[in-house]
């Protein structure tokens, strides 16, 4: 989707629309930071623990995830991903424990305009065409006429289902149904887009193009939080939480990950933390503004200490994640 | 809006799955009409064996609308009566008639024996002078076939069974594919969600009312002497509440096959209390189950329209109270949506 910046936000708060326009000039992250965006975490986690029965699935997660960043929530499946996110997007609540949406407490209705979310079961109405479906979710965001028609082609060129746009979502494919779902997600163009395992079943190509698309969307204002347990779409992330036996055991950007477990890939990355599980490594908040692709470029990883708590600045070798991992 | 945007989606839902659109429109008809061809058959004529009976006798029998068929000995009428040709041997033993009955199926040994107690009285009354019973009819008729008596309650029974578990069904197929969860992640609230099915479905459930008025009343030819829009009326109302019902008990249900146990355990109990079996011998504690049966209450309502000609005056309370009842359901239905979303 290129046409993003000409079709406006009726959905959006004044705010967003500043901020998409106060966007557009380059270098984005430091704009952001002169309007003070940063100060207030787009979303924010105080404490969170929820339990089911005796069964605690979360433990005392604390989590900032700033605006317009990427965030990737990394962990084995049963690891609580999934638990976490559908607090954020207001579908469960904590046990103990706060939840925070642009500085609103979670739940709260107002703010489910705001949030995109995609779940991990593909949740559509099988009996209905994709055109449809749309066009139910479309009107439920309280889209209509002209805004809502032209919503539903740009999400579907996106997701590149135009053509099969009136086919029965029952014949559709797997992948199919997945960007439906992401469709859907993205419709009401909302500023937070939670997403829970968006990839799965897509292929590289695809899923290339709607990273491109999400890469997009974060340049353009929108706050991101996915779940995901591959690597290289992980390597992806301006930031990762990762997550093991529902305790949040590291965050970082995926380099300071790899540079403070002191190896050299991610999935090796991943491996040491779950056999570590110390104390949460607390890594660069806000510290290393700039581009994802800035950073992958450079090796140069900023992070902080998981005991001192300071900044080193230190060189570590490392291969680009964003290369060589496409093929899954 | 967003509750015209569920309805909507309901409609085109409804549109592409013909075959819950044929259960719901086609299959309560057909019914119905299976009903109607097995009940609404003529009156039943008894078969009498007589042997050695005078002709006053079989003329009355046969004024009553008996067939008789005339044996020369008792053995060959006896032979008749076991293979199942005649329901009674007629003998006059002097001056005594004896009857012998087949007796293994109790409507037909009524049948039979009022049939006998007519043509005695009518033989004797013109034989003495007595005076013949003249019958006035406050309501029905001497036509009233079993059919015009049970089919008020038939209607009401169909347009409740149809409608409960689709909607029922189809609002746990919401729960189980997710899609619930979905909307629960939208700015809808749990009441536009309980009030946007009631409305998709409502719509559905009215054409139903209005094809199955239409159907046992222009068709089938059912004993009609009330208003129209009193029976379009009720039955609607008794949708409604099977409607609301259905979608509140589907939160029970985790599976379509759980959804379908409640039939056992909420329907067939409701036809049973329904009226279409006599309550009149019931003990009195069971009689009062009927009182919280949203059935009880409709078919009530349709009988007093149908059979007794009678208005809103009367059938106003059993109307109230369905309408009562299905607020109630979908209140409960938004307060057990908070098992998704407690806002």
């Amino acid at each position: 989707m290129t046409s993003s910046g000409d079709q406006g936000r009726s959905l959006d708060s004044g705010e967003g629309r500043q901020r998409q326009t106060s966007i557009r000039p380059k270098p984005e992250w430091q704009t952001n930071e002169t309007k003070g965006m940063s100060h207030k975490p787009a979303i924010m986690l105080e404490g969170v623990s929820r339990q089911f029965g005796k069964q605690e699935v979360l433990h005392d997660i604390n989590l900032k995830v700033h605006s317009t960043e990427i965030f990737g929530l990394l962990g084995p499946s049963g690891a609580g991903k999934t638990t976490l996110v559908k607090m954020v997007a207001g579908l469960d609540e904590p046990t103990r424990g706060k939840v925070y949406v642009s500085g609103v407490r979670m739940p709260a209705l107002r703010m489910l305009g705001e949030i995109g979310y995609m779940a991990q079961l593909d949740a559509l109405y099988l009996e209905l065409t994709a055109q449809e479906n749309l066009d139910f979710f479309a009107s439920v965001f309280g889209l209509r006429g002209h805004q809502k028609s032209r919503r539903i082609h740009q999400v579907m060129e996106l997701v590149g289902l135009t053509v099969d746009r009136g086919k029965l979502v029952s014949a559709y494919s797997g992948g199919m149904k997945r960007r439906l779902s992401l469709a859907i997600a993205l419709l009401h163009e909302p500023g937070i887009l939670i997403l829970d395992e968006p990839t799965v079943g897509i292929d590289p190509l695809l899923r290339k193009s709607i990273w491109e698309e999400l890469q997009a969307l974060s340049r353009q204002g929108t706050t991101l939080l996915m779940t995901t347990h591959v690597m290289d779409e992980a390597a992806k992330c301006h930031r990762l939480g990762m997550i093991r036996g529902g305790e949040l055991i590291a965050t970082g950007t995926p380099m300071e990950l790899i540079s403070a477990a002191g190896v050299s890939t991610l999935d090796e990355a991943f491996l040491h933390y779950g056999e570590v599980k110390k104390g949460p490594i607390q890594g660069g908040r806000g510290s290393n503004p700039g581009t994802q692709d800035e950073r992958m470029r450079h090796s140069h990883v900023h992070r902080r200490h998981p005991r001192k708590g300071r900044s080193i600045d230190s060189e570590v070798p490392v291969q680009d994640p964003t290369k060589g991992g496409n093929g899954e | 809006m967003r509750v015209r945007a569920l309805m909507v989606r309901i409609l085109r839902q409804f549109v592409h799955d013909r075959r819950t659109l044929a259960l719901m429109f086609v299959v309560p008809l057909f019914v119905l009409w299976l009903v109607f061809v097995i009940f609404n058959g003529n009156t039943y004529h008894p078969k009498f064996a007589a042997v050695d009976v005078s002709s006053p006798w079989t003329q009355a029998l046969t004024h009553q609308g008996a067939v008789v068929t005339s044996y020369k000995t008792a053995a060959d009428a006896l032979t008749a009566l076991k293979n199942h040709q005649v329901d009674a041997l007629l003998q006059l033993n002097g001056r005594v008639p004896q009857v012998e009955l087949e007796g293994s199926d109790p409507a037909q040994t009524k049948g039979t024996i009022l049939t006998l107690q007519k043509a005695l009285l009518s033989a004797m009354g013109t034989q003495k002078g007595l005076p013949v019973l003249q019958f006035t009819y406050l309501y029905g008729g001497a036509n009233m076939t079993s059919f015009d008596n049970f089919g008020p309650v038939l209607i009401g029974v169909f347009a409740f069974f149809f409608v409960f578990l689709i909607a029922g069904i189809s609002f746990l197929k919401e729960r189980t594919s997710g899609t619930m969860e979905r909307l629960m992640a939208t700015p809808l609230r749990r009441w536009e969600i309980v009030l946007g099915y009631t409305a998709g479905f409502g719509l559905f459930a009215a054409i139903q009312a209005c094809l199955i008025a239409w159907f046992s009343v222009g068709v089938l030819g059912l004993m009609m002497n009330g208003r129209l829009w009193a029976l379009l009326l009720t039955t609607l109302l008794l949708s409604l509440t099977a409607l609301t019902l259905g979608t509140l008990l589907s939160a029970y249900a985790n599976t379509e096959f759980q959804m379908i146990q409640f039939i056992p355990l909420v329907i067939v109990p409701q036809v049973f209390f329904s009226g279409l079996f006599s309550m009149d011998n019931m003990a009195p504690w069971i009689r009062g189950l009927s009182k919280i049966m949203p059935l009880y209450y409709g078919a009530d309502a349709l009988r007093n329209v149908m059979i007794r000609g009678l208005g809103w005056r009367t059938i106003y309370p059993d109307l109230l109270l369905l309408l009562a009842l299905s607020l109630l359901f979908m209140g409960l239905n938004v307060l057990a949506l908070r098992k998704y979303r407690r806002i």
